[in-house]
């Protein structure tokens, strides 16, 4: 098989107004081992200042069918059922409980955007949504990682509108672009995702958002295209650093 | 079109899209573009043989083992402390050279959370094929309820690398 880009043109700019005063320099980051967790002593005070969780998988099964079966998987692994359902898996990323099926999502089993029968239909979506929702008071930034395309995005998937909080997120999802392009040259768009890629409703993002997540995120990591899903995994280590880079600015970002 | 899917999804006016095509509908497609004077390159010729050749490490058992080895011999080798001290999140090198399998990456971060008491690994929940999925926590002081910066990865299956990445943040 082929893979085609039309010719690449670059995402419109996000309205210069609203980037106005949102500049703050980003100051040097903290290196990796910094956030190890050492037993003695901790270097960066950022982790005095908030607790990191992690779900490093939300999709296992889909993880292994893709590594071992089928490397274009997308979805989750759940099996027909039912007489109307063709094709395994539901895309997760459309089956959280917000304008759930609304926009970009589809009712198609064997759609990559099947939305599931119903929200939270799938296992994996219910941690990540339990997780949400017990500790909405406490988590202030949520940030999904996802490929390809360099973008960080803001609600709302779900609309072509900018989000009442919208400023507070550009200044502190730009303090990530600004450390990012600074370490080798990586550029990132910013911006809502159905305003800077396309409306799909369901997504984690306007879920963790509806909860009332202050800064909820999602990261389209590299690269633009070129290899697409298909990274080679000596990338992983440079796009790592620089990610993890980005998520530090973004978080020192919070409070300044 | 039959054999043509979205890598990239149209979105704004101008933006670009990525299509993968399947080989007998590479024609019909591209004729149609250049009827429609649609501008586009090339940007993988055989993406069967990208997806052999960016997988072939970690789907031969018989290099995983090796692997296995390999690291064995480096704990062996790097038993002084000051090795360990400072280059303990790289002792076995080799991790992340490939895309790692579900159980390699839980069990990396499980040895990371034996060996410090800032991290916690908390099994949450099962996957449809009753795969244990974890929430790894960080923090310096687990009783104190700070704010907190929760982080996922891998919702998609086929963006692999993800669960990777993110593991990567904290080793």
């Amino acid at each position: 098989m082929t893979k085609l880009a039309e010719k690449s043109q670059p995402i419109q700019k996000m309205n210069p107004e609203m980037v106005g005063n949102s500049i703050e320099e980003a100051n040097a980051s903290a290196p990796i081992v910094e956030l190890k967790g050492r037993e003695e002593s901790v270097a960066d005070p950022i982790l005095e200042e908030f607790d990191f969780w992690f779900v490093p998988a939300v999709n296992p099964d889909g993880y292994e069918y893709s590594r071992t079966t089928d490397r274009l998987w997308r979805k989750t692994r759940s099996q027909p059922t039912g007489i109307f359902r063709m094709c395994a898996g539901v895309d997760p990323n459309r089956n959280y409980p917000d304008h759930w099926r609304e926009v970009g999502a589809s009712m198609s089993t064997c759609a990559q955007t099947y939305a599931g029968r119903q929200p939270l239909s799938e296992p994996e979506t219910r941690v990540i949504a339990d997780i949400l929702q017990k500790n909405k008071a406490r988590i202030v930034m949520y940030l999904t990682l996802h490929s390809y395309s360099q973008l960080i995005l803001t609600p709302y998937g779900h609309a072509k509108a900018y989000p009442p909080t919208y400023k507070e997120m550009e200044r502190v999802g730009y303090a990530g672009v600004r450390e990012i392009q600074s370490i080798r040259g990586t550029d990132y768009k910013f911006g809502p995702s159905a305003i800077v890629i396309y409306p799909a409703s369901g997504g984690s993002d306007d879920y963790a958002y509806s909860l009332g997540v202050r800064f909820p995120f999602t990261m389209e990591l590299p690269d633009k295209g070129n290899h697409g899903f298909l990274m080679p995994p000596e990338q992983i280590l440079p796009i790592g650093e620089e990610t993890f880079r980005g998520l530090m600015a973004m978080v020192r970002a919070i409070n300044v | 079109m039959n054999g043509v899917e979205f890598w990239k999804w149209p979105s704004a006016v101008n933006s670009s899209v990525d299509i993968l095509v399947a080989p007998e509908t590479q024609n019909k497609l591209l004729e149609r573009l250049n009827s429609m004077k649609l501008p586009f390159k090339i940007l993988m010729h055989d993406v069967g043989s990208t997806i052999r050749t960016t997988s072939k490490t970690p789907m031969q058992p018989q290099l995983e083992s090796e692997l296995t080895q390999r690291s064995l011999v480096d704990n062996a080798t790097s038993n002084s402390p000051a090795n360990e001290d400072c280059c303990d999140h790289l002792s076995d090198s080799n991790y992340f050279k490939s895309y790692q399998s579900y159980e390699n990456i839980m069990a990396k971060i499980r040895r990371l959370a034996d060996k410090y008491k800032t991290i916690r690994v908390e099994p949450y929940g099962t996957s449809y094929e009753n795969r244990q999925i974890y929430l790894v926590k960080m923090s310096t002081n687990f009783q104190a309820n700070k704010p907190i910066i929760f982080i996922d990865a891998g919702h998609h299956a086929r963006e692999v690398s993800w669960p990777l990445k993110c593991s990567h943040l904290f080793i």
